[in-house]
């Protein structure tokens, strides 16, 4: 075949590059709505608290409702060896060298699961604010967890989780007596990105605020399945 | 540490390996034999780097359909709707003032998407007359 033999030809495409993995996670969704079980995705940094909220969130809930988890790690099982600790259905994915979940991996997780006996689950996405922002994974409701000793500017900083959240989670808050951190300001930046989300303070230590935790975990599930 | 092995702890690389994907799709729905140019269109609110996603693109590219091509990334401004006066402004990033009424961000209308615009490939030249052409199945 010579270079005669060919011609170009321009394509106008217009397509979201994202498209593939909105396909999926529309999939999922839809999935779990039918299934009644809410699809809560909890995005934040390394170490600021996921897994230490997840525990205590199984533990107060675990009477009332069936919970499940996803976790992601780019590398390890440690944090789901501590959450089979507290006696819930989890799923390990490990990444390797992925930073973020994608929908994909999601619905793979979710085949090992007993989707149908469950009431909530959470995925603990890879520790990172920054590019699990970008990834549908077929969520009800996104939540981000910002801890005191990040400080306030990482909203300013990685603005794009936050902006796409239904929930902040302030984490940490028993160290804001031995830290210079504002929670009001974290308020306004938050609020000037999104004005919808809620903000709820916690400390999984001392519990302050879990109860307004588990109360909008609450109010998801019915206003998902109304 | 290798070229490779850094591009593919950036999640602009699997943003790439979508790419490479979807142009390779449409590729074959017209039986092009490969893909020469590809025009990305990157809202400023997204999270992708341009830069880290030109260095991802060199190495998602390799084997694929797409192997030869150049690609164009195109910044797209946001636009948002303020969230106090209403007004549409396009800004840089997401704390971008409001020209009208000076208050921080708005709702974002655009500029928050990764948007495969345009493609060029190589297709063979159509059959000379008297042959039966292939159908285009886009056509």
């Amino acid at each position: 075949m010579s270079q005669q033999d060919r011609q170009l030809k321009q394509v106008l495409m217009l397509e979201n590059l994202l498209h593939a993995n909105e396909l999926i996670a529309k999939r999922i969704n839809e999935r779990l709505s039918k299934s009644k079980t809410l699809l809560i995705n909890m995005i934040s940094s390394p170490g600021s608290g996921k897994t230490t909220l997840l525990e205590a969130t199984a533990k107060a809930l675990g009477e009332e409702m069936h919970i499940g988890v996803i976790v992601g790690d780019v590398a390890t099982q440690r944090d789901y060896e501590r959450l089979k600790t507290c006696d819930i259905p989890a799923v390990q994915i490990v990444t390797g060298s992925e930073c973020h979940l994608e929908a994909a991996m999601v619905e793979q997780a979710l085949n090992q699961l007993p989707v149908d006996e469950l009431d909530v689950v959470f995925i603990e996405n890879v520790g990172n604010l920054i590019c699990p922002a970008e990834f549908n994974l077929g969520e009800h409701f996104r939540v981000t967890l910002l801890s005191v000793p990040e400080g306030e500017d990482k909203v300013l900083k990685y603005p794009h989780a936050f902006r796409t959240s239904d929930a902040l989670i302030v984490t940490k808050v028993d160290l804001l007596k031995h830290l210079n951190f504002d929670v009001g300001l974290v308020k306004d930046y938050a609020k000037s990105l999104n004005p919808n989300i809620h903000i709820i303070a916690v400390s999984a230590f001392t519990g302050e605020g879990m109860s307004e935790w588990l109360e909008m975990i609450r109010m998801w599930r019915k206003e998902a399945f109304k | 540490m290798g070229r490779r092995s850094y591009v593919e702890g950036m999640h602009e690389f699997s943003l790439a390996l979508s790419l490479i994907e979807a142009v390779e799709q449409k590729a074959k729905e017209v039986g092009a034999t490969s893909v020469v140019y590809i025009k990305l269109r990157v809202g400023m609110a997204t999270t992708v780097v341009p830069e880290f996603m030109a260095e991802a693109f060199e190495v998602a590219k390799m084997g694929s359909l797409a192997e030869n091509a150049t690609l164009e990334i195109e910044l797209e401004p946001i636009s948002f709707l303020c969230w106090e006066c209403k007004t549409e402004f396009e800004g840089e990033n997401l704390f971008s003032r409001c020209p009208s009424c000076g208050s921080v961000g708005g709702r974002v209308i655009s500029g928050d998407k990764l948007i495969i615009e345009r493609i060029e490939m190589e297709v063979m030249k159509d059959e000379p007359a008297g042959q039966t052409a292939q159908a285009s199945p886009d056509a």
